[in-house]
């Protein structure tokens, strides 16, 4: 369990997150969404404890979220940001094989190599193995870079999976693709999941539990199918019913 | 679309062995070269009459250990600086640590004037370490300040440090007499002329060290280019690392800048030809920059030293001369290729 206690964040006397409490179990998928700006980023850079929050406390398995040395942290949980740009020219199998960062220390070098390659099947990225990173379309690199946050936590049973808006750059083949496998994971490994996403289909499709967020607060959250409504997006979004019923679903 | 396969775990193991290899060439004929010339045969079988031993053993061989030690220690700083800000252009010089070693260096030559003594042979060693070292302080109290060890902070810091060291050099140039600004530019020229073996093995217990260390942080290097947060998140303590680095840079440049003066794009050049042709992960890279620096500062070195024999060029000079023209050779490659850096 990810808990997040109270968080308020704010800097220069603007506030981007005020008292949100929220707990991210794990087997199942949870899905922030929100206008732009609403503190859903941040939130998840709450999570992950690369933002300090100016109030509240994150928890993971009941334990500070600063607590936790940085390895432990990292075998733990795994992060894909929103913008990750490489510009030197690492092939993409090289950059899967950093998410092995964490199990360094043990020395199974063979063994992360397999992980890796593992990694680079099932996110349909194997015939991008030795092609150069910067030089693959936003789309494809991103497909890397899940196949890295996945590396990271592979076959570790409970951990968490933390994305910011991971399929943005996804065609919708690979989408489905890549969301099928979490959810998978999810209940093969009881993986716990956090996406920040735009795209309230696919939210409505794969997520278990929904966060609106509005205004740095949850505005609304609950089971996705009785909160992704027309009444709901309307509200939070600000457009009209008109509009917002096309984005509701059936 | 045209896939870019590079096969380059196969190369590493030979490719160290062939720099190795090529370094220990280049040794050789550098001790047989100069002045007096020695067959490179009877250097290695030590059949030299009493004369020869001396010039090989007190003049050639300290003279080749300082310039593979300075060529190394700019290289492998170079790269490791270039990982750290993410950008393959930077070099130490980028937070001012050569410019405030020249400002100290000019202070001690204008304003303290000539010093006697054992002080005075190393007065400007000594002020152009203390010079390189003082920029990598200010830069650590004022990204203290801010709060939070960022590169940008760090390259902007540098950016000013840079702008008011060079002012004052400026100033003292202005105050200076002919003979002290002829002193200072050659300074800042660069040279191995004053090689003797206590230099070399005071550079060398301080450039070794800070090499080592900065090999030692390869992996998380490689980690820090997908960005500062996805390193941490991979479980790098990266305000440690860059501490780190910097601190080994600044040591490993400042004691080579001591003993040289400013040898420019050497700690340029090597890490982009390492990267173009064995890849950019810095355990192949950094140990591979060491020795390829090694190598080609002491070709410059010995080309420095016997062109216009008996006199000397600056190998500051040189290593510009080949270096400018080669580096805007690759930017322009680059941009017709519309490749990747």
């Amino acid at each position: 369990m990810i808990s997040a206690k109270s968080l308020c964040y704010g800097i220069a006397k603007q506030t981007i997150l005020w008292d949100v409490s929220a707990e991210f179990g794990t087997g199942r998928i949870s899905v922030v969404l929100g206008p732009n700006g609403a503190g859903k980023s941040t939130l998840l850079g709450c999570l992950t404890g690369s933002i300090a929050p100016t109030s509240g406390s994150v928890e993971i398995r009941g334990r500070s979220v600063t607590d936790y040395p940085l390895i432990e942290l990292a075998q733990l949980r795994a992060v894909l940001s929103q913008s990750h740009a490489v510009s030197f020219p690492f092939t993409a199998r090289e950059i899967v094989l950093m998410g092995r960062n964490p199990y360094a220390s043990a020395g199974n070098a063979r063994e992360d190599e397999e992980i890796a390659d593992e990694a680079l099947h099932v996110m349909d990225a194997w015939a991008l193995r030795d092609r150069l990173v910067p030089s693959l379309s936003g789309g494809e690199q991103q497909r890397v870079h899940i196949a890295r946050v996945l590396a990271q936590i592979w076959a570790r049973n409970d951990a968490y999976l933390l994305l910011d808006e991971p399929t943005s750059a996804l065609d919708l083949k690979h989408q489905y693709q890549a969301l099928d496998l979490i959810r998978g994971l999810c209940d093969t490994e009881n993986l716990g999941v956090v996406i920040v996403m735009h795209d309230l289909t696919l939210a409505r499709q794969f997520a278990d539990r929904v966060y609106f967020l509005k205004d740095g607060s949850v505005a609304k959250e609950g089971e996705s199918r009785d909160v992704i409504n027309a009444a709901t997006i309307s509200d939070i979004y600000g457009i009209s019913e008109e509009y917002a019923v096309l984005h509701a679903g059936g | 679309m045209k896939s870019v396969s590079v096969p380059r775990t196969i190369l590493k193991v030979p490719a160290l062995l062939l720099l190795a290899g090529l370094l220990a060439a280049t040794g050789l004929i550098a001790s047989a070269t100069g002045a007096v010339p020695l067959s490179v045969w009877d250097v290695v079988t030590g059949n030299l009459t009493d004369q020869q031993m001396s010039i090989l053993l007190s003049i050639r061989l300290p003279r080749v250990a300082l310039a593979m030690v300075v060529g190394a220690a700019l290289a492998v700083s170079g790269a490791a600086m270039q990982g750290l800000f993410r950008n393959p252009l930077a070099d130490p010089g980028l937070i001012g640590i050569s410019t405030s070693a020249a400002l100290a260096v000019a202070v001690t030559i204008v304003l303290v004037g000539p010093i006697g003594g054992v002080l005075g042979l190393y007065s400007l060693s000594v002020a152009a370490f203390v010079g390189a070292l003082f920029s990598c302080f200010v830069i650590f109290r004022l990204a203290k300040l801010s709060g939070r060890f960022s590169v940008t902070y760090m390259l902007l810091t540098g950016i000013a440090v840079n702008a008011l060291c060079a002012a004052g050099i400026g100033y003292l140039t202005f105050l200076s007499t002919d003979e002290q600004i002829r002193t200072l530019t050659f300074w800042t020229l660069g040279s191995l002329g004053g090689a003797l073996w206590p230099a070399v093995i005071v550079v060398g217990t301080i450039v070794f060290p800070a090499i080592f260390l900065l090999i030692r942080h390869a992996r998380e290097l490689n980690l820090l280019l997908l960005g500062e947060n996805e390193a941490a998140y991979l479980g790098v303590d990266e305000e440690r690392l860059k501490r780190r680095v910097i601190i080994c840079a600044a040591l490993a440049v400042g004691a080579s800048i001591s003993v040289s003066g400013i040898i420019g794009f050497i700690g340029l050049v090597v890490p982009h030809l390492i990267r173009l042709s064995l890849g950019p992960d810095h355990r192949l890279l950094m140990p591979a920059c060491g020795l390829l620096g090694a190598v080609l500062l002491l070709v410059a070195d010995t080309v420095a030293r016997t062109v216009v024999a008996p006199a000397e060029m600056p190998v500051g000079i040189l290593t510009s001369l080949i270096g400018g023209p080669f580096f805007l050779w690759l930017l322009v490659r680059q941009y017709a290729a519309r490749n990747v850096l």
